[in-house]
């Protein structure tokens, strides 16, 4: 075993030697990549374990066995050697300062060597154990100095001293009388360069501690020349590719952002000024604007300022589910804004819940919730509170006792409950209340509370004009219904409650005083015009709604054209007039519902195949006279058993009309008399020419034909 | 990243995981081989967690869109020297160059016209209002007016696609999916980001799904647009037949077959879908309670006017946007068609006003009484404005406007802007902007700034660069915040 341990801790060391000498040639496949990467986790082992060695022979000496001590410093020389070997793999990669590096590994090296000699001389020399002692302290030495140097590639070199010797910058507070150079120049430099140009390191005899030493320049000259940023080293020197050995910062270190690059650019090619002060420069001046972008990440906007602790982030995030959220205001501030949804989920252990973080909520909203008094008992609890909103809820004066506690409560919106005049009084008790909402409440005399309560802004809402009548909406179909089959009944709603409609089935306006009322839904056995009106008290009555329902019917088993339809408006041929779909008036432009007729006379033939009774045949039709769509001007009707020979049973001829009218759907209905025939046919003609009054009429150009539009043709 | 790279890095993370099974250790280990697999992309971006970047001012944004563009001349920016100057031309040095629409390139004279409606003063300042706007112009003391925007475009489509999205070619993400990506969703029951449209009675311009469109970021932030209809979610309600248990039996089946295909694609989307089948079964509560308007009061109605009882009309959409927003709808856009007064500004343009200035003031009046405005932003406006010249025939009664985009006025109210002001100045002709103008990417910024977003934070990487509102303009107008 023992030799097992000295063959290994040989052969590691050989390791790192080949590695070592040959660190450049050699690439590491990812595995062995990896091992490397666990270098600064392995470390912590050696160290560890040489602690307790030198304890344990420098200090417990009782414990201190010759087995042990050997058995200590073979474990040391093991991971040491171990932790060497990853750090030379860790190393190969890039990203780190030579120099630095260059240190850690050699001192590293070195330790793993003398706790080798450590280990060999304790195991070959045992009645000498001042050899093997020397040794330790030796390799803690090494070890410490190795781990110093270590520290520097991860933390840099002024890491430990920075607090003590107040060189921590952080602070420098940019005002509008810092100067350009202050604010935005030198803080680059400062991150990015000073690390090595400093009073203790001059790399290139170059500092830029002082401003002196910055004018100075280095061994290669001064830093800029003002006004020719393509000249000044500063620049050049920087914008080398990143492989180039004069490229600064040197490769591994932090490298100049695209903005600071072009700042430094712009600030030398604008005179590198060292004094003027940031904010005298031309807000238009690039060196300003670049400047604008990098102090606005250094001045935040000052928000709310809290000095509680973050909650935890595993709890905030159980408290959030579908129906309530809790969220940070912003991200790295430990205040959260909670809210409340749907009313039905909502119970006084939802809102307990919220305790777990009470000292963070700052702003709470339970709109509509149905808070109860109890709750405002919770409510007291959450004593960094800010904002609160509990609208329509169920509390009363007894909540605001609860709430007084609230020192940092600022806004309290209560619209929608309870509240009255005097309950609001109890609100002079809140320390630091600014706004209360009491919008439809009980309170009578918000001018009076707010007069009372000295510096609280009473918001009691926009007061209506209750001389203002307005008229209400028209009432709507409750199912939008144009076509009735047997079953379907007319029922109507109105959004407002409390509204009273009437109507007619006559085609009359109706009014609101003889007109039938509206109580239950009806059904309808013919096409019927439907005109409702809404009407309440404090309102006008609606303006009259109207609803053309026609009543399915019959439908024929097959419908043929005779004529072709424009070729714009085909619809779905024969079937588009059967298929129980209506089109609208005002918008039928590529509505497939249509067959719009111009050139041609509608005319169709519908077949049955019982030939059932019909008594009257109602043609559905647009009329937006604007854009030329009239009712026809003659309708024939023909019937028969025969297709081929089919008798007139009426011609109708349709008043021309006089004026635009409103564009509606319309129904021409033509009676028949208990007709039973399995064919009709029926043409409807175009008004060839546009009555006079038409304002088409105006330029000879027009084509002033008009069009027939029909969406449905029904049997009834 | 590298939507391959991502996708091999997810494939990746679940093979790891799930084959080595070995818990923490070969997670701890995983981390330690490819640092990058527990962070979500190469970098963290800002913005990504969903948080504000600093505390915000606002927390919900309502952008009452007057869509055509309506005449800043006849409306908040009053130009008493072009009815002094009625019928004379604009004198070139004023126009300076500026291109024209093909609508009155053919002109031969600009001819310039005056407002026919009259302006009077109202409120603390004195602003000069038309007397179009009389309920918006009775509460002037709550907004703020931009009278210095200025736009990039000359017509409808790139204006209003550069007004809402930052660009003027289509396909970014609009302003509120931009919210939605960097804010999330307060209300998780309803979507972030809901449209509402409406028509007025003058002439319309389309609005188009591309204005409301998530563009590159995860289809999650895409607008919702609700139906005009009595029902404003289409499909929303269980087919009959289908009870509450059995519709949650059946999502969860569907949930558990989505995953296998997630878990074999690793394609996001899937995840979003399965995000999106939950939400819409919680909007089956949430929407309902929304929709209904019976609980408002007479005095809540009369102040939108009763078309706030028509579903699908511009009252009923700001009633709506009130309701969305109060229960946590990130941005609620409404766009309102019918602005655009190339010819018969004198018949349209009181149709248009009547249309939306009662809402309009009815919805930042009961924001307020509800202890809502001083968190919500709301924003009225165009695409652009309006030119000093008659386009066609000018006489006393009546004359039509073409498409300005040097300056036109937005207003904006609650939020953290601060009330009462008028920001920047246009010249006596109401032609160029004498001072302080706000270009679209200000506005961007600074409603985004008002969200708690740093506009050049909120970024998302795609086709190999980081995109933004702002895109590479854009700064923060500190004096319209309060």
């Amino acid at each position: 075993m023992k030799k097992a341990a000295g063959y290994l801790i040989v052969a590691l060391n050989a390791l790192i030697v080949l590695f070592f000498l040959f660190r450049d040639e050699l690439s590491f496949p990812p595995v062995i990549q990896s091992f490397g990467r666990i270098h600064p986790l392995f470390l912590h082992i050696p160290i560890g374990v040489l602690l307790l060695t030198v304890v344990i022979v420098f200090v417990a000496r009782r414990f201190a066995s010759r087995e042990l001590v050997h058995f200590l410093l073979g474990f040391f020389a093991v991971t040491a050697a171990l932790t060497a070997l990853m750090g030379i793999v860790l190393g190969a990669e890039e990203g780190y300062d030579a120099d630095a590096l260059n240190a850690h590994r050699i001192s590293g090296i070195l330790v793993s060597f003398i706790s080798w000699a450590a280990y060999a001389f304790q195991e070959a020399l045992p009645e000498k154990p001042v050899i093997s002692g020397s040794l330790l302290v030796a390799s803690t030495v090494a070890l410490l100095v190795a781990g110093h140097l270590g520290s520097v590639i991860t933390h840099g070199d002024q890491f430990v001293w920075a607090p003590l010797s107040g060189e921590d910058n952080d602070g420098l507070q940019v005002s509008d009388s810092t100067s350009m150079f202050r604010a935005a120049v030198f803080p680059i430099l400062e991150t990015k360069c000073l690390g090595c140009h400093n009073d203790n390191k001059r790399k290139g005899e170059l500092s830029m501690s002082t401003m002196a030493q910055l004018f100075e320049g280095g061994e290669h000259g001064t830093l800029w020349h003002r006004g020719e940023p393509r000249k000044s080293l500063l620049i050049s020197r920087v914008v080398l590719p990143e492989d180039h050995k004069e490229h600064m910062p040197p490769k591994g270190k932090s490298q100049l952002t695209l903005l600071e690059v072009n700042l430094l650019y712009q600030w030398i090619q604008s005179g590198a000024d060292t004094t003027v002060a940031w904010t005298l420069y031309s807000p238009q001046d690039t060196v300003r604007k670049l400047a604008e972008r990098m102090i606005a990440t250094s001045r935040k906007d000052p928000g709310p300022q809290y000095d509680f602790d973050s909650a935890d982030e595993e709890t905030v995030k159980s408290l959030n589910d579908p129906y309530r959220t809790v969220t940070p205001i912003a991200e790295d501030e430990p205040a959260l804004a909670v809210s409340f949804y749907i009313r039905d989920k909502y119970n006084s252990t939802r809102l307990e819940d919220l305790l777990k973080v009470k000292e963070q909520v700052v702003a709470l909203n339970l709109d509509g919730m149905p808070v109860s008094d109890d709750d405002c008992e919770t409510l007291s609890g959450f004593s960094n509170l800010e904002r609160l909103n509990i609208n329509f809820s169920s509390i009363t004066g007894e909540c605001l006792s609860s709430l007084a506690s609230l020192e940092h409560l600022r806004s309290l919106a209560v619209a929608g409950t309870k509240l009255n005049d005097s309950d609001l009084a109890e609100l002079r008790n809140f320390p630091a209340l600014k706004s209360v909402y009491v919008w439809s409440t009980a309170v009578t005399d918000p001018q009076k509370v707010s007069d009372d309560l000295a510096g609280i802004t009473v918001e009691a809402g926009a007061p209506g004009n209750e001389r203002e009548v307005l008229r209400l909406s028209a009432p709507m179909l409750a199912e939008d219904l144009a076509i009735a089959g047997d079953e379907d009944s007319i029922s109507f709603t109105h959004k407002l409650p409390g509204t009273i409609i009437r109507y007619t089935t006559d085609g009359s306006k109706p009014d609101s005083v003889s007109s039938q009322v509206y109580s239950k839904p009806f059904t309808i056995l013919e096409c019927t015009e439907i005109n409702a009106i809404a009407c309440k008290p404090g309102w006008y009555c609606s303006k009259a709604a109207r609803f053309l329902v026609f009543s399915k019917g019959h439908s024929p088993s097959d419908v043929s054209l005779n004529t072709q339809p424009n070729k714009d408006y085909r619809g779905q041929g024969g079937l588009t007039i059967s298929d129980n779909k209506k089109g609208f008036a005002d918008n039928y432009r590529g509505d497939l519902a249509w067959l719009g007729y111009r050139e041609n006379p509608f005319d169709a033939t519908f077949s049955f195949e019982n030939a059932p009774e019909i008594n009257e045949i109602v043609i559905a039709y647009a009329r937006n006279t604007p854009s030329f769509l009239f009712p026809p001007v003659s309708v024939e009707v023909w019937g028969g058993n025969d297709k081929k020979k089919l008798s007139l049973l009426r011609k109708v001829e349709p008043l021309v009309l006089t004026e635009y009218g409103t564009t509606q759907n319309e129904a021409l209905r033509i009676p028949l008399d208990h007709a039973r025939f399995t064919h009709y046919k029926i043409i409807a003609r175009p008004l060839p020419q546009l009555p006079k009054w038409h304002f088409a009429n105006k330029k000879e150009t027009n084509d002033k034909r008009t069009w027939v539009f029909i969406d449905e043709i029904f049997f009834n | 990243m590298n939507p391959f790279f991502e996708h091999r890095l997810n494939i990746n993370r679940r093979h790891f995981l799930g084959k080595l099974s070995a818990g923490i250790g070969s997670a701890a280990l995983g981390s330690l081989l490819i640092p990058e697999l527990f962070s979500s992309t190469e970098e963290t971006l800002p913005g990504h967690n969903g948080l504000a970047h600093f505390a915000p001012r606002a927390k919900r944004i309502i952008y009452l869109h007057q869509n055509g563009a309506p005449s800043q001349l006849e409306s908040f920016d009053y130009k008493p020297l072009l009815t002094k100057m009625a019928g004379q031309d604009l004198p070139e040095s004023i126009r300076n160059g500026q291109r024209l629409t093909g609508m009155t390139s053919g002109q031969t004279r600009f001819p310039l016209v005056g407002s026919y409606f009259k302006f009077q003063q109202y409120g603390k300042n004195g602003t000069w209002v038309s007397e179009l706007f009389p309920n918006m112009a009775g509460i002037i003391d709550e907004f703020c007016i931009i009278k210095t925007m200025h736009t990039e475009a000359i017509n409808h489509d790139p204006a209003l696609t550069f007004m809402t999205t930052g660009a003027q070619q289509g396909n970014r993400p609009s302003m509120g999916a931009w919210l939605s990506y960097g804010l999330g969703s307060e209300n998780k029951n309803l979507p972030a980001f809901c449209v509402l449209l409406s028509r007025g009675r003058g002439n319309g311009q389309g609005v188009y799904a591309k204005l409301w469109t998530n563009g590159f970021l995860d289809s999650v932030h895409q607008g919702v647009q609700f139906s005009s209809s009595e029902e404003p979610v289409l499909y929303l309600n269980d087919p009959a037949g289908l009870d509450q248990q059995g519709r949650r039996k059946m999502l969860d089946q569907l949930y558990t077959l989505n995953s296998l295909g997630f878990e074999e694609f690793g394609d996001p989307e899937i995840q979003t879908r399965i995000q999106q089948y939950e939400m819409a079964y919680r909007m089956q509560t949430s929407v309902p309670e929304i929709s209904d308007v019976s609980r408002e009061t007479d005095h809540t109605i009369k102040m939108y006017g009763p078309e706030c009882l028509v579903p699908g009309t511009y009252a009923a959409n700001c009633l709506l946007a009130r309701k969305l927003s109060e229960s946590g709808v990130r941005f609620v856009q409404i766009y309102h068609q019918g602005w655009d007064q190339h010819g018969n500004m004198v018949g349209e343009m009181p149709l248009q006003a009547q249309d939306t200035d009662r809402a309009s003031a009815a919805l930042i009046k009961d924001l307020k009484q509800r202890g809502l405005l001083d968190e919500t932003l709301v924003i009225w406006g165009g695409e652009f404005g309006r030119t000093n010249y008659c386009q066609g025939d000018l006489s006393k009664e009546n004359y039509g406007r073409d498409h300005h985009p040097r300056c036109y006025t937005v207003l904006m109210a609650g939020g953290g802007v601060k009330p009462g002001t008028i920001y920047g100045e246009t010249d006596e002709f109401g032609y160029n902007i004498a001072k302080d103008p706000v270009s679209v990417n200000d506005f961007h910024a600074t409603v985004l700034h008002l969200m708690g977003l740093d506009h050049e934070r909120l970024t998302f990487k795609h086709l190999g660069r980081r995109y933004r509102l702002t895109d590479v303009a854009g700064r923060v107008i500190n004096p319209l915040l309060a």
